[in-house]
């Protein structure tokens, strides 16, 4: 009998102890974003020589792990990356669809009453009610053309400012990476809260940027993005924007190897509202033009021929149409200068653009061009939502896998309080008989007939 | 699977807004009484939706024209009937004047007959809709006597109306063709000769002008054909734009328009799934261990 077993039952009662402290941490960060659940991992002691062999000493807490699996990390980054990138392409495609305002407020009903009014025109030539209407009609269709434009131009402005706040934000977790890479080097015990934090940057500038991190056996974090290193070691690269390319450590990255929210926006600012407004700029210029044509093609009512109806500038087509007049009398209605006063030869001619195969250079009539834009921005919006729908999906379950394998659960962790508490107890239980025994020996023995 | 607390309370918040979600796009249907709000929510069938609706609006306009047209016409023919009537009597006098009459007959005759050529000129001068009637495109007078020369004002211009689609039909007659100038001699010239030859006395005049007379009838009568044909025309377009313009509304309803029925059954599936997930919720998620030991 010796004190060895009093050390041994206090080795027990301290892992169990331990254990406790452990356990209570992880319930009271059961609900911590990106915390992750902690394990004791115990070690028997090492034994020591009795002469009928060797006799244990005990338990040590050799450390308290993180259970975390860089595997469904992985799956989680590249999941979320996917799913903010579409989610961010149809969010701003969703606002453009709003600046159109089909099918009630759109464009088309509007080109729809202005092909009426030319027609109401056509029965009364020289009517300046209904020559007053048809310059309305322009200016409508002009003005609703200038909003969907500038609308466009500015959704494009907004998503270029968004895109702007996140590089920021990104390249502050990027900067944060790299300094708790610094920590983990310096550190000989690596802190299971620091690397809580870096996951989570992690997953942040995976979701912003659509990058890759893989830990060095040194327990670094590299952090990538199409082939680009962002983070490698202590140091972070700086982003930055030239143009409308992301530029890292001032070299520009192909937009199409970005990811993330990042990754989406670039889509919608390089791809579709440029896709959409030169669409919308060529439907403006044709339809000037050929309305131009046609009206310049005619004479007023004292002869003189039309002046062009509309005004633009080229490249900006949508964004400036302007109806040039707003004088009843500037319509032509009449075929030339011969013509009777009643003659609506070219107000008709004017009406019948709105059927006419060869008023766009395409083939096409103007009010299809437009239907075909309308739908193909739609056609956009349902495509990038479906995306992001699906995205989302395959990231919430990507997650909840994670959660599953990470997050800590309140049943496991009561199941483990009663465990430790019982050990605790036993352990104490241990201690008590040592003592007991020592007791015994020490105060007891050798008193027999005194 | 191990089921996490966060797991459980993630998975609850994205059940409930999912379910959300589907209730409030249900009531969007039911409200709007659409099923496609916005092109994205089905884009082809926005783009039959927007086709539809340009095409009732032209049709729609198309009614308005024919409508025009028709007032046209029926006033031109309106007009037309009374210069048929007028020269009827005009024939008849010019009968009685080729049987031999008294010259104080001849003057009663010739008189009546002035004064039918002016309601002749008056009718041939119509307005209609503040425009010449009859004079084509052109403004002022359709027919004058310049320098006792009855001439033709206006011009061969075209009154066009679109009826439908493809189809421009002219709805005007011109007092040339109506009154006959261009079928040799013009009415009101016949009228003052044959008034001219029964001052003289001419009777071979005043016989020989029957023949001219019964080509000015001919010529209104012809005028009016075309605008009977004319008529039948634009109506019966207008009928057909009318019919199309129904099948294409019940059309884009069935594009575009929620069935009310299964709206409403939506509305009440997901009014009553969004609460079954609401209390399986609140049943599920308190209970854990903690509440059983003691």
């Amino acid at each position: 009998m010796s004190f060895v077993t009093l050390h041994t039952g206090l080795s027990g009662l301290r892992a169990a102890q331990t254990g406790v402290d452990v356990t209570a941490n992880n319930v009271a960060n059961a609900g911590t974003a990106g915390y992750t659940r902690q394990r004791v991992e115990l070690r028997a002691r090492a034994p020591y020589d009795s002469p009928v062999g060797q006799i244990g000493t005990g338990v040590e807490v050799t450390d308290i792990v993180r259970l975390r699996d860089t595997f469904l990390d992985n799956r989680v980054r590249v999941a979320m990356a996917d799913a903010t990138a579409h989610d961010a392409r149809a969010t701003v495609l969703g606002q453009l669809e709003n600046v159109f305002a089909e099918p009630d407020n759109g464009l088309t009903s509007e080109l729809d009453e202005l092909w009426a009014s030319l027609e109401d025109w056509t029965l009364d030539p020289t009517s300046t009610a209904a020559r007053t209407v048809v310059l309305d009609r322009l200016s409508s269709v002009a003005a609703r053309f200038n909003q969907i434009g500038t609308g466009a131009a500015q959704l494009r402005d907004d998503a270029r400012e968004t895109r702007d706040t996140i590089l920021d934000s990104a390249g502050q977790a990027l900067a944060e990476i790299a300094q708790i890479n610094a920590e983990v080097g310096n550190a000989s015990q690596l802190s299971n809260q620091l690397l809580d934090r870096r996951d989570m940057l992690a997953d942040e500038v995976a979701s912003l940027l659509g990058a890759t991190s893989t830990v060095g056996s040194d327990g670094r974090m590299t952090v990538q993005v199409g082939g680009t290193t962002l983070v490698q070691g202590n140091t972070a690269a700086t982003l930055s924007v030239v143009g409308d390319d992301v530029h890292v450590d001032g070299t520009a990255v192909a937009s199409g190897s970005l990811g993330g929210e990042v990754g989406g926006l670039q889509q919608v600012i390089l791809g579709d509202v440029p896709d959409v407004l030169a669409a919308l700029d060529d439907i403006a210029t044709q339809l000037a033009d050929s309305l131009n044509a046609q009206h310049g093609a005619g004479v007023t009512a004292d002869g003189t021929p039309g002046t062009p109806l509309f005004t633009y500038t080229a490249g900006d087509a949508a964004a400036t149409l302007a109806v040039t007049t707003t004088d009843p009398d500037a319509l032509a209605a009449r075929a030339d200068a011969a013509s009777g006063a009643y003659d609506a030869t070219n107000a008709v001619a004017l009406a019948d653009l709105r059927t006419s195969l060869t008023a766009r250079t395409d083939g096409q009539r103007h009010d299809d061009a437009l239907r075909g834009l309308v739908v193909d921005v739609g056609t956009r919006v349902a495509g990038a939502e479906r995306a992001a729908l699906t995205a989302g999906d395959i990231a919430v379950a990507a997650e909840a896998n994670r959660t599953s394998a990470h997050g800590v659960s309140i049943d496991e962790e009561m199941v483990s309080l009663v465990q430790y508490q019982r050990a605790l107890e036993a352990n104490s239980r241990v201690m008590t008989a040592a003592d007991e025994m020592l007791d015994t020996i020490v105060n007891r023995l050798g008193r027999v007939g005194r | 699977m191990r089921v996490t607390t966060q797991l459980m309370v993630n998975n609850t918040l994205r059940r409930l807004t999912d379910r959300l979600d589907r209730y409030e796009s249900a009531q969007e249907q039911l409200a709007t009484g659409r099923r496609v709000v916005r092109p994205s929510d089905d884009p082809s069938s926005a783009a039959r939706a927007l086709s539809l609706r340009a095409t009732i609006r032209a049709r729609q306009q198309d009614v308005r024209n024919a409508d025009d047209a028709v007032s046209h016409l029926d006033r031109a023919d309106s007009e037309l009937s009374s210069v048929s009537t007028t020269m009827q009597r005009v024939r008849d006098l010019a009968l009685r004047a080729a049987n031999d009459v008294s010259a104080e007959e001849r003057g009663a005759i010739a008189t009546e007959l002035t004064a039918l050529r002016d309601q002749l000129v008056a009718v041939a001068n119509t307005e209609h809709d503040g425009r010449p009637l009859f004079a084509g495109t052109a403004d002022g007078a359709a027919v004058e006597n310049v320098g006792g020369t009855w001439t033709y004002g206006g011009d061969d211009g075209a009154v066009l109306r679109r009826v439908s689609e493809q189809d421009r039909v002219q709805v005007n007659v011109t007092a040339a063709d109506a009154f006959g100038f261009t079928a040799g001699q013009d009415v009101f010239t016949t009228i003052d000769q044959l008034v001219v030859d029964l001052g003289t006395g001419d009777q071979a005049g005043i016989s020989a002008s029957l023949d001219r007379i019964d080509t000015g009838l001919a010529a209104v009568n012809g005028a009016r054909a075309r605008i009977g044909a004319t008529t039948n025309r634009v109506e019966s377009a207008a009928d057909r734009v009318e019919g199309t313009i129904l099948s294409l509304r019940s059309e884009l309803a069935e594009v575009q328009d929620v069935d009310l029925e299964e709206a409403i059954m939506e509305l009440r599936v997901q009014e009553v799934a969004y609460e079954a997930t609401l209390s399986a919720l609140g049943r599920s998620l308190p209970t854990s261990l903690v509440s059983f030991l003691r």
